[in-house]
């Protein structure tokens, strides 16, 4: 394929994961921002995704993948993962080698927000099932489905994230072939 | 043969008008290149400012320099990183031209700079992962933390450890005892570790030379240079050796500088308190309450460095020479052995420092204030440590505390570790009570206040003598306590006045 298409290709797909992550941020800093400081104000429950149900577990049912977290910190991390690929998308179109460079950080940190994501969500279960080691009953009920963490933009995006891969591993095609 | 570097046309346009203004006076032509002056006026070079001093023409071609530059920055940022990137361009194209048979090759690093390092985004990149890094710390590890926790309850629960002398056994396994307050202190060791763990794998992968340059720009603009960045990052792990690192400095104004806004940077020390408090009033809000007091110590050091620099020590910000390493893949055993050795730290202070004080705090709060005989400190009212709290408290009251946090505050100047196991011997619960206890007594807002006074209050007593050393007047110590103090009591009754209109009350 020719190198300019290859590029335009990659830079639109980084650019509608630059805008899932931003869709998202945004509106995690909007819902985290009135639960935290404005609690007054009553926003209708946002579900922008797709709906997991698990036929006879009523627990299970309802959950909107991703899930949008009140979390105005959370989401001001999303924007800014969004504002590097959109630049990744924005060098792509130009195919220039920043491009990569982009994508690489990009992934990078994805994969750590995932990762991060991943670690919280598995704490969250030691911390209630932990008194098993000496014997004990756990205090409360957890389950990975409906963990907060679980199902957060974070770690459904970076899932779209991993065809970029494919980008990264191209890093001497770039630089022979893109500006620089 | 002599060759000159061509710039951009705007840049060139900005030269020649300040040359026109050099040209106007001949005891500057007849002994300097004007065209260089131009340019090391565009650089605000401060050695050719003052040469310039003695031309008659100074404040014109100060006022045309300043005019150009501004407008160059306006549209291009930083003047000076534009000129030496243009250079850079020049001899990279030089190179490319001279040298035959291969390809300027980029290096990983390189490409990676290119997006980390980035005019817009570098900034953004740093705050994700700074915000990445404070989750690590305060959400995974809490798992860890609780069983530890667990731990020394248990241990303290145990009948055949006990000696059969009550005034002993109370000291070392009662409600308020000891075990119970270093268990509260030690619950918190994971946490720690966790954060040197997150802060090794930084600076061994590159990335920490990377903050620090990324951050100059803004620093430089906020009167600091970006080598303060290493001292306060060091300070989220610990004040102390954060003080000494400011020896890296140069210049003597910016180096005290960087020692005075330090202990602001919140230390592992005060995040067990914190870290306590947060989770206790916030629950899974605790790991964003925890990075809204990183944010808060951060922009209160700005703040201060700028008030520092135009009213105490004046002048301009030295220059910033920085070699960047390669990234490198950080080994799991350096970064576990790191970690270690930091916060094996922890250990040693809780034997040499918190338990001395945890002690103290007992013997006080078991001595009957007046006839000052032992009751036990099952009447810690009637206290020693009641009525040194009691002194305090009406200066605190304003801000709804009662003698206890009064008590475990100023107690926390001995060493920050000491505040939770203070406030757990102070209110009679176990660590596993401590929360529900405190639940009981204080709104989230006067928490919230409450951890910002511990954020912002005195420095330990050994970053106290760090400051002294590196310092070397005492003045700059006192100077240090005064205005923290100060600071953090009106930051708490500023955050209780506005939290309460705002109805978090």
């Amino acid at each position: 394929m020719e190198f300019e298409k290859y590029c335009k290709i990659w830079g639109i797909y980084s650019a509608i994961i630059a805008l899932l992550y931003l869709t998202y941020g945004v509106l995690e800093v909007v819902y985290g921002m009135t639960s935290w400081w404005l609690p007054w104000i009553e926003l209708p429950e946002i579900r922008l995704g797709i709906t997991l149900s698990v036929p006879g577990d009523e627990e299970m049912l309802n959950i909107c993948v991703p899930k949008i977290i009140a979390d105005p910190f959370a989401g001001l991390v999303l924007v800014f993962v969004s504002m590097i690929f959109m630049k990744a998308s924005i060098n792509l179109f130009r195919t220039k080698v920043d491009g990569w460079s982009f994508i690489t950080v990009g992934l990078l940190l994805s994969g750590v927000l995932f990762t991060l994501n991943i670690l919280i969500v598995l704490a969250d279960g030691a911390d209630v099932y932990y008194p098993m080691l000496w014997g004990e009953v756990p205090e409360e009920e957890w389950n990975i489905l409906t963990d907060e963490w679980m199902f957060n933009p974070m770690m459904v995006i970076f899932m779209i994230t991993i065809p970029l891969i494919k980008v990264y591993k191209e890093k001497e095609e770039f630089l022979s072939k893109a500006k620089t | 043969m002599s060759a000159i570097i061509l710039y951009s046309k705007e840049i060139e346009e900005s030269i020649r008008r300040i040359e026109r203004t050099l040209k106007r006076d001949p005891t500057i032509t007849s002994k300097y290149n004007t065209r260089w002056l131009a340019i090391k006026l565009l650089e605000e070079d401060e050695e050719v400012i003052s040469r310039l001093k003695e031309s008659s023409l100074f404040n014109d071609i100060i006022k045309v320099s300043e005019e150009e530059r501004s407008k160059l920055s306006a549209k291009y940022g930083d003047v000076e990183v534009l000129l030496a990137d243009m250079r850079y361009k020049v001899i990279e194209g030089i190179v490319r031209r001279v040298v035959k048979g291969r390809k300027v090759a980029y290096t990983l690093s390189d490409l990676l700079d290119k997006a980390i390092l980035d005019r817009i985004l570098g900034i953004p990149i740093f705050l994700i992962i700074l915000w990445t890094m404070f989750q690590f710390t305060t959400l995974v590890s809490a798992p860890l933390c609780d069983l530890v926790g667990d731990f020394f309850a248990w241990l303290a629960s145990q009948e055949w450890l006990h000696t059969g002398n009550d005034v002993v056994d109370s000291l070392l396994f009662g409600d308020y005892g000891v075990i119970n307050g270093i268990g509260t202190v030690l619950s918190f060791t994971p946490l720690i570790f966790f954060l040197y763990f997150a802060l090794s794998i930084l600076e061994d992968s590159g990335y920490m030379a990377r903050a620090a340059f990324v951050m100059d720009k803004i620093m430089r603009k906020l009167g600091l240079t970006g080598r303060t960045i290493f001292s306060m990052i060091l300070g989220f792990g610990c004040n102390i050796p954060a003080v000494y690192s400011t020896r890296a400095i140069p210049y003597e104004e910016d180096r005290l500088i960087a020692i005075l806004i330090n202990p602001l940077m919140l230390c592992s020390a005060r995040l067990t308190a914190l870290a306590l408090l947060a989770s206790t009033f916030f629950g899974e809000m605790a790991g964003d309450i925890i990075f809204s007091l990183y944010v808060l110590g951060i922009f209160l050091a700005i703040i201060l460095a700028i008030i520092f620099r135009r009213s105490i020590f004046g002048g301009k910000v030295s220059p910033f020479i920085l070699e960047l390493p390669d990234y490198q893949k950080p080994t799991f055993t350096s970064v576990l052995l790191h970690m270690w050795w930091r916060g094996s730290l922890f250990f040693r202070k809780a034997l040499i420092v918190i338990v001395p004080g945890l002690l103290l705090i007992q013997v006080l709060g078991s001595i009957e204030y007046g006839t000052f005989t032992w009751v036990g400190s099952q009447h810690i009212e009637s206290s020693v440590l009641a009525a040194i709290g009691r002194l305090f408290s009406p200066i605190f009251s304003p801000l709804g505390w009662d003698w206890r946090l009064v008590v475990a505050a100023i107690f926390g100047f001995i060493a920050k570790e000491i505040i939770i196991g203070a406030t757990a011997m102070l209110y009679g619960a176990s660590e596993e009570e401590l929360p529900s206890v405190l639940r009981g007594i204080y709104t989230p807002l006067q928490a919230y206040a409450y951890m910002v006074f511990i954020l912002v209050y005195v420095p330990c007593i050994v970053t106290i003598a760090a400051i002294k050393h590196e310092a070397v007047h005492w003045k700059w110590v006192l100077f240090t306590i005064a205005y923290e103090v100060i600071l953090a009591y009106l930051l708490a009754l500023l955050v209780t006045t506005i939290g309460s209109l705002l109805g978090f009350g």
